[in-house]
C-alpha cells in the first residue's frame, strides 16, 4: 500500500504542478525567446527550463506567487543554457535577414517585423542579467517583482531601467533606420 | 524607438509567442519530465565521478605510502602524489558542496554568483590539476610501476632518467599551454578537449571571474 500511497502523491503533486504550468507557461516562451534565436535552442531550452521547474516544484511555497518562482527558474536557466550555448559556438548572435526566425512566420505587416527585429537586436546587445531586466520591464511588472526575481533593490531596478532607456536613445540615435 | 514603440514591439512579439505555443504544448505534453536527462547534469556528473577517482587515489597511494613508509625512494614520490590527490579531493567536495546549495528559486543574481564561483573554481581545479600532472607524472610512474609490476624503475632506467623526465615535464608546460592560447582551434571538433583547452589556456577562468565582475557590476547601485 506505500507504494500506491506514493504514486497517488506524485500524482497530486504532477496534477498541481500542471494546472499552476498551463496558467503561465508563456513565462517560459518569453524567456526562451528572449535568450535562443533559433527554433531548435528556443525548443532545447524552453525543454530545460520545463524540466528544471518539476525538480524544483516540490520546493514551492503555495503561498508566494507562482509567477515569480517560475521566473526565477526559467531566467537561472536560461542563462546557464545560454552562456553555455556561446562558450560553445563562439560566435554573437546578430540579427540580420538572413537569421531571422520570426516565432509567426505569417508576419502580420512590414513595420511590426521591423518593430520585432530592432528590438530583438536591442534585447540581443544586452548582457545577461539586462536581458532579464528588461524581459520583466517590457512584461509590465513592478519594480517590486523585478526586485523580486532579480534579488536587487528597487531602487536598483529603477537606476538600471532608466539607464537601459538611454542607453536604447542613443543606440537608436546611431542606428537611424529604427 | 522609444518605449512606447519597445513596448508595442513586445506586445506583437507576445502575439507571435501565443501563435507558436500551441506546438510546443505539444512538445510539453509528451514530455516524460522524470526521465528527462537534463543538459545542466553537467553540474553534479563530472564532480561526482571526480569524488569516486579522487577517494580511490587516496586510498591507493596511501596503502602504497604505509607499505613502503622506510623506502625513501618510494616513499618521497607517494607522498608528493597523496598530497596531490588530497588536494584535489578536497577541491572535487568543495565544487560539490557549493553544487548542493544551487537553488534554481532563488534569486536570479544570488544563484549567478553561485554558478560564476563554480565555474572559476572548476577552471582554477582544472589548471592546476593540469600543471601538476606534468611534474606529477614521473613520481607517478615510479610508484605506478612498483606497485603494478613490481619494478623498480630506478634500477630499471637509472636516475637519470628519472631526472631527464622531471626536467621533461616542466618544459612541456609552457609549450602546452602556448597550444592551448594560440591554438585552440585545432580542438574545435571536440567539445572536451575544446574545455580543456579552455581550462589550461585560462580562458574559463578570466570568463567565469569577468562574469562574476558583471555580477558585481549589476548588484551595484551607483
Amino acid at each position: 500500500m506505500p507504494e500506491a500511497t506514493t504514486t497517488m502523491a506524485t500524482d497530486s503533486l504532477r496534477d498541481r504542478f500542471e494546472a499552476l504550468f498551463e496558467r503561465h507557461r508563456k513565462i517560459i516562451f518569453k524567456v526562451a525567446n528572449t535568450y535562443c534565436r533559433h527554433d531548435e535552442d528556443r525548443r532545447d531550452l524552453a525543454q530545460e527550463i520545463s524540466v528544471q521547474l518539476w525538480r524544483a516544484f516540490p520546493g514551492y511555497d503555495a503561498q508566494r506567487s507562482f509567477s515569480t518562482w517560475m521566473y526565477r527558474v526559467a531566467l537561472n536557466v536560461a542563462i546557464s543554457f545560454a552562456r553555455r550555448a556561446s562558450q560553445r559556438d563562439r560566435h554573437m548572435v546578430t540579427l540580420d535577414d538572413s537569421t531571422a526566425e520570426p516565432i509567426d512566420d505569417r508576419a502580420a505587416t512590414h513595420e511590426a517585423d521591423e518593430r520585432v527585429h530592432a528590438l530583438q537586436r536591442i534585447i540581443d546587445g544586452l548582457g545577461d542579467l539586462d536581458r532579464a531586466l528588461m524581459l520583466l520591464y517590457l512584461d509590465d511588472h513592478s519594480y517590486r517583482e523585478i526586485a523580486e526575481v532579480l534579488g536587487i533593490s528597487e531602487t536598483n531596478v529603477a537606476t538600471k531601467i532608466n539607464r537601459l532607456k538611454q542607453r536604447i536613445r542613443k543606440d537608436v540615435r546611431s542606428n537611424p533606420s529604427e | 524607438m522609444e518605449l512606447d514603440d519597445m513596448k508595442t514591439a513586445w506586445r506583437e512579439l507576445d502575439r507571435r509567442i501565443d501563435a507558436g505555443a500551441e506546438v510546443d504544448r505539444r512538445i510539453w505534453k509528451e514530455l516524460k519530465l522524470e526521465q528527462t536527462r537534463s543538459t545542466l547534469s553537467w553540474l553534479a556528473g563530472w564532480p561526482l565521478l571526480e569524488l569516486v577517482i579522487d577517494i580511490l587515489a587516496v586510498l591507493l597511494v596511501g596503502a602504497f605510502l604505509a607499505g613502503h613508509i622506510h623506502a625513501a625512494r618510494y616513499a618521497v614520490p607517494a607522498i608528493m602524489l597523496q598530497v596531490a590527490a588530497i588536494l584535489k579531493l578536497s577541491a572535487t567536495i568543495r565544487q560539490l558542496a557549493m553544487i548542493a546549495r544551487i537553488d534554481y528559486a532563488a534569486p536570479v543574481v544570488a544563484i549567478q554568483r553561485q554558478l560564476a564561483a563554480l565555474r572559476a573554481l572548476r577552471g582554477r581545479t582544472t589548471m592546476w590539476i593540469f600543471l601538476l600532472a606534468l611534474l606529477l607524472w614521473t613520481p607517478l610512474a615510479i610508484v605506478g610501476a612498483k606497485a603494478l609490476l613490481g619494478l623498480d624503475l630506478y634500477r630499471a632506467f637509472g636516475p637519470l632518467w628519472i631526472a631527464l623526465n622531471v626536467a621533461l615535464g616542466v618544459a612541456v608546460i609552457p609549450l602546452a599551454i602556448w597550444i592551448a592560447r594560440r591554438h585552440a582551434g585545432w580542438f574545435r571538433n571536440s567539445r572536451v578537449m575544446q574545455q580543456l583547452a579552455d581550462d589550461i589556456a585560462g580562458r574559463s577562468l578570466t570568463r567565469a571571474t569577468g562574469h562574476l565582475d558583471e555580477i558585481t557590476r549589476f548588484e551595484d547601485e551607483r
